[in-house]
């Protein structure tokens, strides 16, 4: 008893260890029976077991199913070949593997586009926190510049031609600009703070569109400011009180994002129409890449 | 009694508003139209001091009334770069002139 179960357990083992031999011999035996019904179901069986041992090579770490039966070891061959499970399996890796490749692609591509479309040497105009007060006394901060374009230009209410001129054909970008639903803040800084308090502004920009803010402040805030946006400015020295004087400042119009960064200048050769024109083209473009 | 330099002085105060700017600067227009005929360019050089008194003095106090005191100097000193920078354009312009001229020959 405990002989005939050894030798089926060799049997089992001789099936795995040599199954294509142990099939060839079982077929061998089959041929040499004469063929009967039965026989048949045999020789059909046994060629089944043929197949099936001729799929199954020795699985990779064989060693573990000899040890163990024919049974599990069958278990081991169907996972271990599956050939619709393995196609399917390639597939869903594969096609993984090339969507979330395709889509870091596209996401490097983007930044890429995104790094050249920024140009060399893009000036760093604003965009730093300041704090400064508008014409009503409010405070006026870099927070204020977020969510909307905002258009900043740097001058002084003394100023005797050139920023009225200015101040008039912002107004009339402003106008134009609201026809194609295009808000833009703008925002007059003072480069003459000791003489532009508040209450000065507010008288001095009644004569200009209504939704310019002005923006004024102490010497050092106003200094910090102009530093910020490239402006240059100066005020004489020695200025007696009552005394009167002029203010040189740079003359440009600062296109500002709505995240309170730069985009362009517009300078004095720009006119009422061209004007207009190189804000809304410039925003158009900032929506379009944003 | 304090005295007080700019209420001591004679002149008006500029009240620096959109009809005061325009009245400046017809007033300088006025007056630089007038040193035009008199092939007047800077008004501020000693030596066109008689000359103005005699043929724009009105104007010339007319456009000193109207116009606040840094202004009056700076719109005579823009006058001169004015003149100066119209002179290096029309310079360059004939240059180029010039030079389309010889290339076309």
């Amino acid at each position: 008893m405990l002989k005939f179960s050894k030798s089926q357990s060799t049997v089992a083992h001789n099936v795995l260890v040599a199954t294509r031999f142990n099939s060839t011999k079982l077929l061998m035996r089959s041929r040499i029976v004469a063929p009967s019904f039965q026989h048949l179901r045999t020789l059909h069986n046994t060629s089944a077991i043929y197949q099936k041992s001729h799929l199954s090579r020795q699985p990779i770490g064989g060693s573990e199913s000899q040890r163990h039966g024919s049974k599990t070891s069958r278990r081991f061959e169907n996972v271990e070949f599956n050939a619709p499970l393995s196609i399917a399996f390639f597939l869903i890796v594969g096609g993984l593997s090339y969507y979330i490749f395709e889509n870091q692609k596209k996401k490097m591509d983007a930044e890429q586009q995104k790094e050249s479309r920024k140009g060399y040497g893009t000036p760093q105009i604003g965009g730093q926190p300041f704090e400064l007060i508008d014409q009503d006394g409010r405070a006026f901060t870099d927070k204020d510049m977020l969510g909307k374009f905002s258009i900043v230009y740097f001058g002084f209410s003394h100023c005797p031609d050139i920023c009225p001129d200015e101040l008039d054909k912002l107004g009339c970008w402003l106008d134009e600009l609201q026809k194609d639903r295009i808000e833009l803040q703008p925002v007059f800084v003072t480069c003459d703070p000791a003489r532009d308090s508040p209450e000065v502004l507010k008288e001095y920009l009644k004569d200009f569109h209504n939704s310019i803010i002005g923006i004024t402040g102490t010497y050092a805030q106003i200094k910090q400011m102009c530093k910020q946006y490239r402006v240059y400015f100066s005020t004489p020295e020695n200025v007696k009180p009552g005394q009167e004087y002029l203010v040189d400042h740079s003359i440009f119009f600062y296109l500002m994002d709505p995240e309170g960064k730069f985009i362009t200048i517009l300078g004095r050769n720009l006119d009422e129409v061209s004007g207009a024109e190189k804000i809304r083209e410039s925003i158009w473009e900032y929506k379009r890449t944003h | 009694m304090v005295w007080i330099p700019f209420i001591s002085s004679n002149k008006p105060e500029f009240k620096n508003n959109r009809e005061a700017r325009k009245q400046c600067w017809e007033s300088r227009d006025i007056y630089f139209n007038c040193l035009n005929k008199i092939d007047v360019i800077s008004p501020l050089d000693p030596k066109n001091k008689e000359i103005i008194k005699k043929n724009c003095h009105k104007q010339e106090i007319d456009f000193e009334d109207n116009c606040a005191k840094s202004w009056i100097s700076y719109f005579k000193e823009k006058r001169v770069t004015d003149y100066r920078n119209d002179l290096i354009q029309k310079q360059m312009q004939q240059d180029e002139q010039n030079q389309n001229l010889l290339q076309g020959k």
